[in-house]
């Protein structure tokens, strides 16, 4: 009943047009009043609770760097590199997004933030050129993904915590399959260009130009080196760096590229504060809605549903998969892993899965779940930095969604791309 | 009640007596001796009370994501039960600051006489003013420094460290005064800080070092005991008066041996994965007089909190130690 | 400009710009503060996030008038232009009712908590202060909820296609 009442509302809210921040307030509000003795006193102190909390800041502060380097100059020197680089290539700029995100995952733990980052300058030159606003939106939502694949992670940790298996191990378990899954996105990115002629006005490689587009991006190349070099050189934590970047960002297209100035700096603030405020309500109001299910048990019902079904381990493994890719459409990570991983890990040792690779499956499931609809992050974070409509997003995304989950099934079947660095380095 | 899963219970109830569902939500994982112990608290009190209570665990965090949370859960009514640190405690009631003083009880059975005895009394009694109600008080032990610099034996190995603490005023001017560059840090970025050295130590009881794997992170462990960590079994006090008298009873005895029972194993663990740690880590105790330089250095900390915490409850506590 | 304009337009504005200053400095300072100044304050993390709490409920306000918050218009828009008027004031007085409660109940438990005299763990300032972004936000956000209805009964219909 309390199930019932709870996605029912959810979905009839958002499908006439509330926003669905709102409707998983909504949602919850009405199923804590009519089938719960609970208060309702926890949705406002869940609200404030779930928003309370360090890592999370980095969103905000990559958001603004994203935005601060768009306006100052940064991004178009980057971009006219990245163009130099591979933007010759059938699909070029997608592909800049792609490595650009993977690159951006090695200093990010978190896929959003990796999304706003890369997203907020890549979203709008792929619009102008052409790539279609929905693909521009959606492959940069499905390369921000890989930020929680790519070391480190911030979802990683949690599940060595909570699995009780090696986080060190897990960094290395998730390098492997986290450039598989890029190098997927970027076999994608040429088909689809391909396909809709995503070419490059007749641009050939030249070397020349190559050279002189880096020496004029030298300034914004820097920041990941500052950002990379701070992370692995011990400098500082994922947030720190964020807002170092931001510090970099202003001091770079103000006095360097003398593009910023006080009126547009402070233009970007104000949007990066509405759209903070837009992309972490959703997080605030989806805890309630996470908390009812946890405390209703809903996923140890499935999962004790799944383990009754079958005993062989292929047909369960799959069978998982597409459960947790159920989840991940509804719920935000950290619920889900946190709720799943205790209680799934033991049902696949059973069967023989390593827990190492059983981690990677499980945060690649979730990762995929940062893109597909309703709760989506990384889309809802594209959508709002791309000002692209959520359903253009998601007709777009599906392609890309097919070649994560063909991504998926091959970590899921060859355990070695997991297993392999830490059994060798551990 | 009206609420579903109470139905469901009051099937398997062999008691007319109506039931009464109770959540336990705390932080660490399953293998740590405060779930452990609770696995039988909830055995006992179920079958003591014929299934008129029904006592569901929420481990990992999995309900509420932090201990302060997980308290103003239980104070508003919102949560029937947590077991949280002590420390988080001091938010809501000051009196509890007497725990995160440095080196306050010497040993484990001080720390248990103190607990069970005038100073636990006193702090119950004033929880209750908190609309919180303390079942009683268990423990995650000693907590001691580990670092990646090198063995600790003297406060000026800690000169310049820098060291994550808990989100503790006292705790980080207990290290501030022992030299150390020390700071609160969010714990579910603390590995990866440890990893790549943002910070160089921390300070944690044995099972958080060993079920979160920091040793890989850490190459030095001091058995410092610095901070007694005593952790606490709450509940609402509303909730509890509100049950039937023999109900309430049963929970109050279970307590009790939940107490001795996680104690016990929390003890056990300590040893056990202490001797796994000495495979993964350099351990070093501190001798008498090693540690006496480090209780003269942070005495300046009881100064600093006397007035706050009240000279009577430290003094309490300190008595404990005779 | 009116006072009615500046509130409008420049209000949560100012406060979005000086939570993100202010969010920016903090955590610059504290990574400045361990390597350069070797003394790390306590309390510039927990001061961050109260402060970006308080942001994102101002801006979720914001994003109210400036029309970001994220919606799914796929079924609306195929509907025919009155009823799609109908359907658009039945979420906007939906989600003024969250707004409503959200403002109400997030009272209620700042009213509780100081009562309780909760503190915070690092800063020890009244708890109630981070939390009463929750219905401050709440209060906002019906306000600019109205101005959406009201704006929504001026727009004449075949303007809304
Ligand atoms: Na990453
Ligand atoms: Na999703």
């Amino acid at each position: 009943m309390t199930i019932l009442v709870l996605f029912g509302t959810l979905f009839l809210l958002i499908l006439i047009n509330v926003p669905i921040a709102m409707a998983l307030g909504l949602s919850s509000i009405f199923t804590i009043i009519f089938t719960t003795n609970m208060d309702l006193s926890i949705v406002a102190q869940r609200a404030f609770a779930s928003l309370d909390s360090f890592p999370i800041m980095a969103i905000p502060f990559f958001m603004l760097a994203g935005i601060l380097m768009g306006k100052g100059g940064v991004s178009k020197r980057l971009l006219n590199f990245a163009a130099a680089l591979v933007g010759w290539i059938t699909g070029g700029l997608a592909m800049v997004t792609v490595v650009a995100c993977m690159f951006f995952s090695a200093i990010s733990g978190s896929g959003p933030a990796t999304v706003a980052a890369i997203g907020s300058f890549m979203i709008p030159e792929m619009k102008k050129r052409n790539y279609g606003e929905g693909f521009a939106s959606a492959i940069t939502a499905a390369s921000g993904s890989i930020g929680v694949i790519i070391p480190p992670s911030i979802p990683f940790v949690l599940y060595g915590v909570v699995a009780s298996v090696s986080v060190g191990g897990m960094f290395l378990a998730g390098i492997i399959p986290g450039i598989l899954i890029g190098f997927s996105l970027l076999l994608i990115s040429y088909v689809i260009g391909k396909k809709n002629n995503f070419t490059s006005d007749g641009q050939v490689f030249s070397f020349k130009y190559l050279m002189k587009t880096f020496w004029e991006a030298k300034w914004a190349l820097l920041i990941p080196v500052i950002i990379l070099g701070g992370i692995y050189g011990s400098v500082f934590s994922p947030t720190e760096a964020a807002a170092v970047a931001v510090v970099y960002a202003l001091v770079i297209g103000v006095f360097v590229y003398r593009e910023l100035n006080m009126k547009n700096i402070y233009e970007c603030f104000v949007e990066a504060g509405i759209i903070n405020g837009a992309t972490m309500i959703i997080i605030g109001l989806s805890i309630s809605f996470s908390f009812l299910m946890t405390s209703e048990r809903v996923p140890v019902t499935i999962a004790e549903y799944l383990t009754d079904l079958s005993s062989n381990p292929i047909f369960i493994l799959l069978l998982i998969n597409l459960f947790l890719l159920i989840v991940g459409a509804f719920i935000d990570t950290i619920s889900a892993l946190v709720v799943l991983a205790p209680i799934l890990l033991p049902v696949v040792t059973e069967l023989g899965v390593d827990p190492m690779h059983f981690g990677v499956i499980l945060i690649t499931n979730l990762a995929i779940g940062f893109i597909t609809p309703p709760v989506g992050v990384n889309l809802f974070v594209a959508s709002n930095i791309g000002g692209t409509r959520i359903e253009a997003i998601s007709k777009a995304v599906l392609p890309i969604l097919f070649m994560l989950i063909f991504s998926l099934l091959v970590i899921t079947f060859v355990p070695e791309l997991s297993t392999f660095l830490p059994e060798t380095f551990l | 009640g009206d609420n579903g899963a109470e139905n469901e219970a009051s099937g398997s109830a062999e008691d007319t007596g109506e039931t009464h569902e109770i959540r336990v939500a705390h932080l660490v994982n399953e293998d740590q001796s405060t779930h452990v112990a609770l696995e039988e608290f909830i055995e006992n009190v179920e079958a003591r009370s014929d299934g008129q209570l029904q006592v569901e665990a929420y481990p990992n965090g999995s309900l509420y994501v932090s201990d302060r949370e997980a308290i103003e859960a239980v104070q508003t009514g919102n949560l029937e039960m947590t077991i949280p640190a002590v420390a988080p405690l001091s938010g809501f009631n000051s009196s509890f600051m007497v725990f995160d003083l440095p080196f306050l009880f010497e040993t484990k059975d001080a720390a248990y006489s103190a607990l069970d005895g005038d100073l636990g009394n006193t702090l119950l009694d004033e929880l209750e003013e908190d609309n919180l109600k303390g079942l009683a008080f268990a423990e995650n032990g000693f907590r001691h420094i580990t670092n990646n610099n090198g063995p600790i034996e003297d406060p000026d190995d800690l000169e310049g460290m820098s060291l994550r603490t808990m989100e503790n005023p006292v705790h980080t001017d207990t290290f501030q005064a022992l030299g150390a560059n020390a700071s609160p840090f969010a714990f579910g970025e603390l590995y990866t800080a440890l990893q790549q050295g943002t910070y160089d130590a921390m300070e944690s009881p044995v099972s958080l070092v060993y079920t979160n794997n920091f040793y890989e992170v850490q190459d030095y462990l001091t058995v410092s005991e610095h901070f007694y960590a005593a952790t606490i079994l709450l509940t609402n006090p509303d909730f509890f008066d509100d049950l039937p008298e023999d109900l309430q009873e049963i929970i109050q005895e279970e307590a009790d041996n939940y107490r001795e029972e996680q104690r016990q194993i929390a003890s056990e663990q300590d040893e056990e994965w202490m001797e796994e740690l000495e495979d993964e880590m350099e351990i070093n105790e501190l001798s008498e007089e090693q540690k006496e330089q480090f209780i003269e250095q942070t005495s300046s900390v009881y100064e600093d909190y006397e007035e706050e915490i009240g000279s009577d409850l430290i003094e309490m506590a300190r008595e404990a130690n005779e | 400009m009116s006072i009615y304009k500046l509130l409008d337009r420049r209000l949560e504005e100012i406060i979005l710009v000086i939570t993100m200053v202010v969010m920016v400095v903090l955590i610059f300072y504290q990574v400045l503060s361990r390597y350069v100044l070797s003394n790390s304050l306590s309390w510039t993390e927990e001061m961050a996030r109260y402060v970006h709490v308080w942001q994102v409920w101002i801006g979720a306000s914001f994003a109210v008038r400036m029309d970001k918050h994220i919606k799914v218009e796929m079924v609306k828009d195929l509907l025919p232009p009155m009823y799609r008027r109908i359907v658009e004031l039945i979420a906007l007085l939906l989600w003024f009712f969250l707004a409503v409660v959200l403002a109400y109940i997030g009272t209620v438990v700042v009213l509780d908590m100081i009562g309780s005299g909760q503190t915070s763990p690092a800063m020890r300032i009244p708890m109630w202060i981070g939390y009463a972004a929750v219905p401050v936000g709440g209060i906002l956000m019906s306000l600019r909820l109205v101005q959406q209805i009201v704006k929504h009964f001026k727009k004449p219909a075949e303007e809304a296609s």
